[in-house]
């Protein structure tokens, strides 16, 4: 059995969205917060809900909007057979093409598949009935037979966990193990009863007080007999006290992982029924060894698992034909269009899984760039609180892959920039799309260039002594000579850092020692962090109109007002 | 009660088995389904009456839940309207058009998904009365039979069902090509306790019929040859006839169907009546008729027409005659004072069907007037009462003889008058042959003799001998 198609109208978030089809084994939607990952599956736990109570109101309804009703319409290839049988759903029977996966109305020669469709409109009054495009009228499709489906929410929550009624594990128990469950019960609560009756009579005084006015008020015979007793009857000791326990601990009073952990493995067992899991953040109160296993046994399962992740953990145990991204603000007609492709997308999702998690994405040409982007923005969050950073640097390993994966990202609905230097020709932006942002520096000028042009004496030596630190003196030396810089009091003045001695900063010239190939100053997440700490020092930077236009821009686009993000 | 079946149905996987008339066919059928309580059944049958037998047989045998009991072209039906488009299935909302559902139907089951689907509900297919399948019941079946085993149980000899030209039965020949033979039913059950000599004379008339070796001796004591001194038709049954007897009068050529009703009104008094099939022919047209835009006296005119081909002495009610030429005439019913004129009156100022149903009302309250089609008439006067409008007619009529075919059970009523192919699967202690040189077929002979528990008249008309088929 398989999900094949499923098409969410007006329900919370999402306004339309169709996803066809919907592919057998592990997929995960990702996405920033908010995108309608959640309310996919939500939206999947509707549709094949078991019983008649739906906890469903005006919130749910797209923008509130109760005129138009919630609707979800999934179809299933491969049905349970008994649904399918004559004299159950056969009337509705449809199939699906193996080959383009097309939905035929009237099968031929094709995979069964049955449409189940869930309504609500403002009566508030749920129906779920099968349907296909020949008859005019659905047919009504009961709790119970929804349940046949299979489609299971791994909620992990303490009842799920006990043998109450209708829970999990009540449904894998064979009935004569339950039949016993019940006389076991049974004794259990008369030799609680008969233990703890002893014990009470500590409460004789109080009784025998009551019991004394009781018979004044004649609401018991004279020498009837008052006492307090344990009430364990059936009603207080019932299945749903029974519970899960390891090494004499109940399960449920364990982390969240390893109730989902172990909620899974009540939904594994043959018996459960169960085909089609559903797992809303997957990852919590796991740690990633764990996350990796459970999405590895997941995978072993072969059978469909809806599951939502912000871990790139997950990200990285899965091929990219398995991910679908979601992108809030603005939910696409079909999640289909977001299938990513395996060849062009694999290697990107395992080196930047991070990157996928986010909404921006910082294609910076080289380290000293991501290391610039970071404390860009950790420094505006540090000073603005209605700053936050929504973006996520990554490194694309030299000028040539920037237009490459700024591309990718921005097909994939991300919003991107790029993030690189100025000083060569070889770097051609024009083949962006329009929509990338390019935060690039100004004409002949690498990113040491476009902040230490205008470093002041004391922004020099401080650049002097990162170079110094990196690559000891006599190195920086020479370096500077190379650059331009000849005479040896201005040059011994860099090195011991004495600012006093320069009569004019010589930043052009260090700004290109800085940046030598061998021996470079800044090309380190650490040196691009340093970089952009001196570039938003007025003391060690002059604040040209330039320079602020720079950064400003890169600050806006990396940690825009919270509210905007 | 639970009895081994003679030849258990799961055995023989697919393939056929003969079964004589009253040779316990239905209740080897039972005895399967109930021999398997771990086994779904799909049981087929031709007829609504077929239906209820099979279904209260297995009920007998407490196997109700082990069986789907349902006409084959119910089944059709079902599978056409489940799947409409692709053999552009209309229904007309008046008529059924059965043969193009069991072609339809063929078309769905013979498409793969739905077949498997539609065969993994069931585990076993038994098909009665196969004989009366024709060449695209026999196709429908087919394809089912690919996936499901299939046993087929009929027989040849019975084989009259021939309705529709373009679609004849299918030759036994045929069928036992598909279905290989796994046996014929040996034992007539049905004459151990009736009349044994019987049940032994028509099973050994089968081979001489089957092979076409006649004329058949019929010197035997349990049939009577019998020489009219007029035709049936002008009441020459009548010192053959006591009434309350169960008895039937089979015309012997089934083509002259109009001489059935006929036979019927002359032997009235006796309490002769037409066996009547589900189909009701006449009522859907008489319905039909009253729902056209026509006047009050139009209207009445084809009732009463209705009444006299239902009852006999309808005309010879009081007032009848003049009343009926008055309202033809002028639209009036003139002075008479009679029950019929006074209820006709009330008809003609207030035209709406119930009160149709007391003119109606009042010509049965007459005396001499004789119901001998009480099922037909039962359904009219129902509908009727029932129907709100002249155009809601035609719809109540059709749910009440739906009705009446689901209800109805191999039921057979004292002196009774039908062709073969009417009473086909009833039974009776006496049956009345008449004409019998002019039964067209073995098969027609077969089922005719078939139909007595105790004994069989051949009855002739003076200038006609015993023909054929028999010999003295």
């Amino acid at each position: 059995m398989r999900i094949h198609e499923l098409e969410i109208s007006r329900f919370r978030g999402i306004q339309h969205l169709k996803w066809t089809n919907i592919p057998d084994g592990v997929l995960a939607l990702i996405g920033p917060g908010d995108s309608g990952k959640t309310t996919v599956l939500e939206a999947l736990a509707v549709l094949f809900h078991a019983y008649w109570t739906l906890n469903l109101g005006e919130n749910d309804f797209y923008g509130h909007g109760t005129e138009e009703p919630i609707e979800i319409v999934g179809t299933i290839v491969d049905p349970p057979r008994p649904l399918i049988e004559d004299r159950q759903f056969l009337p509705y029977l449809r199939g699906v093409d193996g080959a383009t996966g097309y939905i035929v109305d009237e099968p031929e020669d094709h995979l069964p598949a049955l449409t189940i469709r869930f309504r609500m409109g403002s009566d508030f009054e749920p129906t779920w009935e099968v349907i296909c495009d020949r008859h005019d009228q659905g047919t009504r499709i009961s709790g119970e037979k929804r349940r046949q489906f299979g489609v299971r929410q791994i909620n992990a929550t303490g009842a799920d966990l006990r043998w109450g009624t209708r829970s999990p594990l009540r449904t894998v128990t064979n009935a004569a193990d339950e039949d016993l469950t019940e006389s076991v019960l049974r004794d259990a609560a008369k030799a609680a009863r008969a233990q703890a009756s002893e014990g009470l009579k500590a409460l004789g005084s109080t009784v025998n007080q009551v019991a004394e006015v009781a018979r004044l008020l004649r609401a018991a015979r004279v020498g009837s007999n008052y006492s307090a007793e344990l009430d364990a009857d059936l009603a207080s000791l019932s299945r749903g006290s029974v519970s899960l326990h390891a090494d004499d601990l109940p399960v449920e009073r364990a982390g969240l992982g390893t109730r989902r952990l172990v909620s899974v493995a009540v939904e594994s067992l043959a018996q459960s029924g169960a085909t089609v899991l559903l797992c809303d953040e997957l990852e919590i109160g796991l740690e990633p060894h764990r996350v990796r296993h459970l999405v590895r046994y997941l995978q072993s399962r072969g059978k469909q698992v809806f599951l939502t992740t912000h871990s790139p953990t997950v990200l990285r145990e899965l091929g990219v034909d398995q991910l679908r991204l979601l992108r809030p603000g603005q939910i696409p007609g079909s999640l289909n269009a977001l299938a990513l492709r395996a060849d062009e997308y694999q290697g990107p999702v395992r080196t930047f899984a991070d990157a996928f998690l986010a909404s921006r994405i910082a294609v910076c040409e080289g380290l000293t760039e991501v290391g610039f982007v970071l404390q860009v923005c950790a420094d505006l969050e540090a000073s603005d609180p209605a700053r936050l950073s929504v973006v996520e640097p990554i490194h694309a390993v030299g000028d040539t892959n920037v237009v490459g994966y700024a591309t990718m990202f921005d097909e994939l609905g991300f919003e991107a920039a790029v993030v690189c230097d100025n000083d060569t020709k070889i770097l051609d932006l024009t083949p962006l799309p329009p929509s990338v942002t390019t935060l690039r520096c100004d004409v002949d000028c690498s990113i040491e260039q476009q902040v230490l042009n205008n470093a002041t004496g004391d922004g020099c030596v401080e650049a002097v002594g990162v170079g110094v630190g990196a690559h000891g003196k006599d190195v920086v030396r020479a370096q500077l000579r190379t650059a331009g810089i000849t005479d040896d009091t201005i040059l011994d003045a860099l090195l011991t850092g004495d600012s006093a001695q320069l009569a004019e900063a010589p930043s052009r010239q260090v700004a290109i020692a800085s940046k030598s190939k061998r021996s470079p100053w800044f090309k380190s997440v650490a040196g691009g962090e340093t970089l952009a700490r001196i570039a938003a020092e007025p003391r060690l930077v002059t604040q040209t109109p330039g320079l602020v236009e720079y950064m400003n821009k890169l600050r806006d686009w990396c940690a825009p007002n919270a509210d905007e993000a | 009660m639970l009895t081994k079946p003679e030849i258990d149905l799961t055995e023989i996987g697919t393939g056929s088995v003969t079964a004589p008339a009253g040779h316990g066919k239905t209740e080897v059928i039972a005895a399967s389904v109930a021999a398997h309580p771990k086994l779904r059944f799909l049981v087929l049958t031709h007829t609504n009456a077929g239906v209820a037998s099979l279904r209260d047989r297995i009920a007998r045998y407490g196997a109700t839940g082990y069986a789907h009991v349902e006409t084959i072209s119910a089944l059709a039906l079902r599978l056409v309207r489940a799947f409409p488009v692709g053999i552009g299935w209309i229904e007309s909302k008046n008529k059924i058009d059965y043969a193009a559902a069991i072609a339809g139907a063929a078309a769905v089951v013979g498409r793969p998904t739905v077949l498997s689907a539609f065969a993994s509900t069931y585990d076993h297919l038994v098909v009665d009365e196969y004989q009366d399948c024709t060449r695209s019941h026999h196709a429908f079946i087919g394809h089912i039979a690919r996936c499901i085993p299939t046993v087929v149980l009929g027989d040849p000899l019975q084989a009259i069902f021939s309705i529709d030209r373009a679609d004849p039965l299918v030759p036994w020949g045929e069928v036992i090509k598909a279905y290989p033979s796994q046996g014929e039913l040996s034992t007539p059950h049905r004459w151990t306790a009736t009349n044994p000599v019987l049940g032994s004379w028509l099973q050994s008339i089968r081979d001489p019929l089957r092979t076409g070796v006649h004329p058949i001796r019929t010197d035997t004591n349990v049939v009577t040859h019998v020489r009219l001194d007029r035709p049936a038709s002008q009441g020459g049954l009548y010192r053959l006839l006591s009434p309350g007897t169960s008895t039937v009068i089979i015309v012997g050529n089934s083509a002259k169907n109009a001489v059935i009703p006929k036979i019927a009104q002359m032997h009235a008094k006796l309490g002769v009546s037409v066996h009547e099939t589900a189909q009701q022919n006449e009522v859907v047209s008489l319905c039909d008729a009253l729902a056209e835009p026509v006047n009050a006296a139009t209207r009445l005119g084809a009732t009463t027409d209705f009444l006299a081909g239902s009852a006999s002495g309808v005309k010879a009610t009081a007032g009848f005659d003049t009343v009926m030429r008055n309202v033809k005439k002028s639209g009036s019913v003139g002075r008479s004072a009679t029950p019929f004129a006074l209820a006709v009156r009330k008809f003609m100022d207030q035209p709406i069907p119930a009160v149709l149903n007391n003119v109606i009302q009042c010509v049965l309250d007459a005396p001499g007037c004789r119901i001998y089609r009480g099922e037909q008439l039962a359904i009219v006067r129902k509908s009727l009462i029932t129907a709100s409008d002249w155009t809601d007619l035609p719809e109540a009529a059709r749910q009440f003889i739906d009705q009446a075919g689901h209800v109805r059970h191999l039921r057979a009523r004292p002196l009774e008058v039908g062709s073969t192919l009417r009473v086909k699967g009833l039974e009776y202690d006496q049956v009345i042959l008449l004409d019998p040189s002019e039964v067209p077929s073995a098969e027609h002979l077969y089922v005719a003799l078939t139909r007595a528990r105790h004994r069989i008249i051949l009855a002739t008309v003076p200038d006609q001998g015993l023909g054929k088929w028999f010999t003295g």
